[in-house]
């Protein structure tokens, strides 16, 4: 294909809109600096979560053997100060070279704020009580979301998410307590939980707009993926009468999703609980009348398809994907 | 834009279940005002550790009086009764009674209420396979008329009455 009939071929894929312009622009870029460092990066990015790993746990060793001797400025400024500090710190270096370091520090503060949060109460003499919780899980959020929104990062959105389940999860059980001792709606309100998970994930790549985060993004989807659906399959197994009848739908549901959203970690955990599943309706309807021997042979040969089914699907279409 | 809706529903989904299960939980609750308050007494029903009373409660023509228990040998006693209290409805509170007090007023045994209310322990809830959102601080006592049901806070954990069993209702105020 020479040169004219490139151009010319380019030209019609643009018309069409198969190609657009920043398709072109992108690999129009010479190999770029990234690409070219890549291994130092995720050396530095290693380094960066080692660091913040052993920061962390040098404050809860300062903390369990030091208490009583720190005082207030010392229980509260390496835990709400270093939170506060690792906060500010990651908002300013957002920009691309810093990125990784930005990221190391949202999580130190991420992991520390609701330890410094209840330290710093508790030294002011306030309970932390659900009125309490529900506000110090909503500031949180909302820092967080900030956070992404300014640094265009993909750890603050699981920071903003964790909090934000602290506050539902808050303001649920109050209610609940006031005026109901059932566990129902913590099983319902755990499934719609699940449900808005793999809902964020999906928009997720809307909100994070750096191109040079894919795999990252996907990480953080598969995470949010693989805990919405552990919420909606695991909250549901445990809601029974009726709905024993119907669980097997959100877990073909799990099935149909996991090749639809190329998650892996959804197909496996579909595959766990319709096990799970197989275990609970055999033991539960069939064993008084086939007999448990019976029983185990037959729980057996559906496990070896559950496992078949995972293989097939997660080869098919997961894995070439 | 679809991701853009489905972020939208994301977030909407769970405000949407917390009103609904704050409209559904809470207006019943906001409905239940007992009249009634009650008089009742901690009779734990295991006597081993701390030994047991000689006498317990009846209610008879509508005042509470003591009555003996049968003397068992080798039976170690704690005291001639256990303490009576009387639960404020209005105020939530619960306050210690003597047994002349307690004697004059006149109760109706129920143990309904005149107005239709009955007190029970409640188990709250246990979270997801009694781990995730697992909180014991739920179980108590209620207060309950058909499906509307208030926690008493004045028969907290605290007070010693949580764990079923120890309440016993001797009769409501009338």
């Amino acid at each position: 294909m020479d040169k004219e009939r490139t151009l010319s071929f380019i030209r019609e894929q643009m018309a069409s809109g198969m190609i657009t312009p920043e398709d072109l622009a992108n690999i129009s870029k010479p190999a770029t600096v990234h690409e070219a460092d890549a291994p130092s990066r995720n050396v530095t990015r290693v380094l960066y979560g080692i660091g913040a790993v052993i920061a962390v746990i040098g404050v809860s060793i300062l903390l369990a053997e030091h208490w009583d001797e720190i005082g207030f400025l010392g229980r509260v400024v390496p835990t709400l100060g270093i939170a506060v500090a690792t906060f500010v710190a990651g908002i300013l270096f957002k920009n691309s070279q810093q990125k990784p370091l930005s990221e190391a520090m949202l999580g130190i503060s991420a992991i520390l704020a609701p330890l410094g949060s209840y330290v710093f109460l508790h030294e002011i003499g306030i309970t932390l009580d659900w009125a309490v919780q529900l506000c110090l899980a909503l500031v949180w959020a909302v820092l967080f979301a900030g956070a992404t929104w300014l640094t265009r990062r993909s750890a603050p959105v699981l920071a903003t998410v964790g909090f934000a389940t602290w506050a539902y999860y808050a303001f649920l059980l109050h209610i609940v307590d006031v005026a109901y001792g059932g566990d129902d709606f913590i099983k319902w309100a755990t499934i719609v939980l699940g449900i808005a998970y793999i809902l964020i994930a999906y928009g997720y790549a809307s909100i994070a707009g750096d191109p040079e985060e894919t795999r990252e993004k996907q990480s953080v989807r598969g995470i949010l993926y693989d805990f919405g659906t552990l919420a909606i399959l695991g909250a549901g197994i445990d809601l029974g009468g009726v709905f024993d009848l119907f669980y097997v739908l959100p877990v073909f549901a799990g099935f149909y999703g996991s090749v639809y959203l190329k998650s892996r970690g959804m197909l496996i955990l579909s595959a766990l609980f319709l096990v799970a599943y197989i275990i609970k309706l055999t033991s539960k309807y069939f064993v008084d009348s086939v007999g448990w021997p019976v029983a185990l042979i037959v729980i057996g040969f559906l496990v070896i398809a559950v496992g078949y089914l995972t293989f097939y699907l997660n080869r098919k279409y997961i894995v070439r994907s | 834009m679809k991701k853009n809706i489905s972020l939208i529903v994301a977030i909407a989904l769970p405000l949407i279940f917390l009103a609904a299960v704050a409209i559904a939980v809470l207006v019943p609750a906001a409905s239940v005002h007992p009249t009634y308050s009650f008089i009742y007494t901690s009779d734990p029903s295991y006597y081993g550790y701390y030994g047991a009373y000689r006498s317990t409660y009846i209610v008879n023509n509508g005042s509470i009086a003591l009555q003996s228990l049968p003397t068992q040998p080798n039976m170690q006693y704690r005291d001639e009764a256990p303490p009576i209290y009387l639960y404020d409805v209005k105020t939530d509170t619960t306050h210690v009674l003597t047994l002349d007090q307690a004697h004059a007023y006149s109760v109706d045994p129920g143990p309904s209420s005149p107005d239709g209310y009955i007190v029970q322990y409640e188990y709250g809830n246990n979270g997801i396979f009694d781990l995730f959102g697992a909180r014991s601080d739920s179980n108590g006592y209620f207060i309950e008329k058909g499906s509307a049901k208030k926690k008493l806070p004045g028969l907290a954990e605290s007070n010693g009455y949580s764990y079923n069993g120890s309440f016993k209702l001797l009769g409501w105020i009338k």
